[in-house]
């Protein structure tokens, strides 16, 4: 009995079994969570729909806003005031319109809650909504994420949102089901890179520290799935060094991206420099099982003709713009929107393709 | 028309009852939901509890611990209260293990607890 009074009891308990005690908690929990999340979501879809059909929004206006509300009042007096008022009934009315194809909203439900669709509802096009939410489930994005994300344009600046529509649904799909994420989802212009404070007049080294010194904000601006590797690595071809700004890889991708920083416009003999960078990579630096390596060019602007006329996405090359200091919301809202419409009409039809 | 329903004193009594199938419908969903989730929940819960006890029954049994069996229980409740709340009193971790001694082949578990929601 002595014996016993001595030892310590928290030594009798190892951190293994506690650990393993929490892992077995935190997933039923999670389960349930996933689960309720889903049931609520189809739940308001399904009434949402249902209400539709009778097609109460119509003609007689008045007619039909009295029976939603009359629904209102009967589900709120059995099932309680919250979640059922009208204003709730009508955006599940919304839902269902907005976003028609229920098994697209099943694949979303199981990794999103109701208030990550609540987001995106307000948004004009579907295609946008659509790739808020997959991008939301897939990186697992809180509302509060979501949000930011929208406020920051993330869609239109999108490399994903300059293809045609069915290629974009087609990746987002891929996302959903197979979790593979295709370099259109993964890029953008511009990179918004105003945490690292510079203004005016600033060199190459200066971006550069700056954006290492800040490498988790980077990081979250680049995208979920960048991981850092080096910067300025060096690669000795025919005797001479080269250095190559910052070396990342991408989780989600399988491959090495290479980032060169560029002040000023982009310039034709950049894609020289990136491709030998990038062979370079290919043959030292990749390993067994992952894609070829990519490249991206940070320019303070773009230079739109001699890119396309360069067709440097054959060699597995971007060009992207970044900012250091933004313009007004509304401002950059209109660039990107006039950017988004000039690069769909240089889109080659199905005729020039080939 | 819109006139007319808008001072129809009979007004209220229609929209009830043009209401009424579409109701019947919108309940139905509900219920139907909420059927689901509580029966998923209960599994979910049910194998919890079940994979507790298992994880401390083991650790107990292996390397000689069976007289500590005691202190140990009260140990892991009291971290387990700390983080997750109640429901992890020694009490439920006692039942839980008990749980788990008694139905060593959990599938048997897993179906009676379904079977019992549905009744």
């Amino acid at each position: 009995m002595a014996d016993i009074k001595k030892i310590n009891h928290s030594e009798l308990v190892s951190a293994e079994l506690i650990n393993d005690l929490r892992r077995i908690i935190d997933s039923a929990r999670s389960h349930v969570a996933a689960t309720a999340n889903y049931e609520l979501t189809m739940m308001y879809w399904n009434i949402g729909n249902r209400i539709n059909r009778d097609d109460l929004d119509n003609e007689r206006a008045e007619y039909g806003k009295q029976i939603v509300a009359q629904v209102a009042r009967q589900l709120q007096d059995e099932y309680g005031a919250k979640g059922f008022d009208e204003k709730s009934i009508r955006r599940m009315m919304q839902f269902a319109r907005l976003m028609p194809d229920s098994k697209i909203v099943a694949q979303l439900a199981t990794k999103l809650s109701w208030s990550h669709f609540i987001e995106v509802l307000p948004l004009k096009e579907p295609l946008q909504r659509e790739f808020y939410l997959t991008m939301a489930a897939t990186e697992r994005w809180g509302r509060n994420k979501l949000r930011e994300k929208i406020d920051g344009m993330l869609y239109e600046r999108t490399a994903i949102a300059t293809k045609p529509e069915e290629l974009i649904k087609q990746e987002l799909s891929n996302l959903r089901e197979t979790d593979t994420m295709s370099p259109d989802l993964v890029f953008k212009s511009p990179y918004f890179l105003e945490f690292t404070g510079l203004k005016g007049m600033y060199s190459e080294k200066s971006l550069e520290d700056s954006l290492v010194a800040h490498l988790e904000q980077f990081i979250m601006e680049l995208g979920n799935g960048f991981t850092f590797v080096e910067r300025q690595k060096r690669m000795i071809i025919d005797g001479e060094d080269f250095y190559l700004d910052l070396l990342f890889y991408h989780r989600k991708l399988h491959r090495l991206i290479a980032i060169d920083l560029k002040l000023g416009r982009f310039k034709a003999q950049y894609k020289g420099q990136m491709e030998l960078y990038l062979r370079w990579l290919e043959q030292n630096e990749m390993q067994p099982g992952e894609e070829t390596p990519l490249g991206l060019l940070l320019c303070t602007e773009g230079s739109d003709e001699q890119i396309s006329l360069l067709q440097l996405d054959k060699s597995g090359i971007r060009v992207a713009q970044y900012l250091t200091e933004l313009p007004s919301k509304e401002v950059l809202l209109r660039q990107l929107q006039k950017s988004l419409e000039a690069a769909k009409e240089n889109m080659p039809t199905d005729n020039e393709k080939q | 028309m819109a006139d007319i329903e808008k001072h129809n004193p009979n007004n209220s009594s229609q929209i009830a009852l043009v209401a009424e199938p579409l109701l019947k419908q919108l309940r139905e969903l509900i219920e139907n939901t909420r059927q689901r989730v509580a029966s998923i929940v209960c599994d979910e819960t049910t194998q919890m509890y079940w994979n507790v006890g298992n994880a401390i029954n083991t650790f107990v049994l292996q390397g000689n611990r069976a007289e500590y069996g005691k202190q140990i229980v009260a140990t892991v409740s009291r971290q387990l209260a700390e983080e997750f709340g109640s429901g992890f009193e020694e009490k439920s971790v006692r039942r839980m293990m008990q749980f788990a001694t008694e139905y060593q082949d959990f599938g048997i578990v897993a179906t009676l607890s379904r079977q019992v929601i549905s009744a």
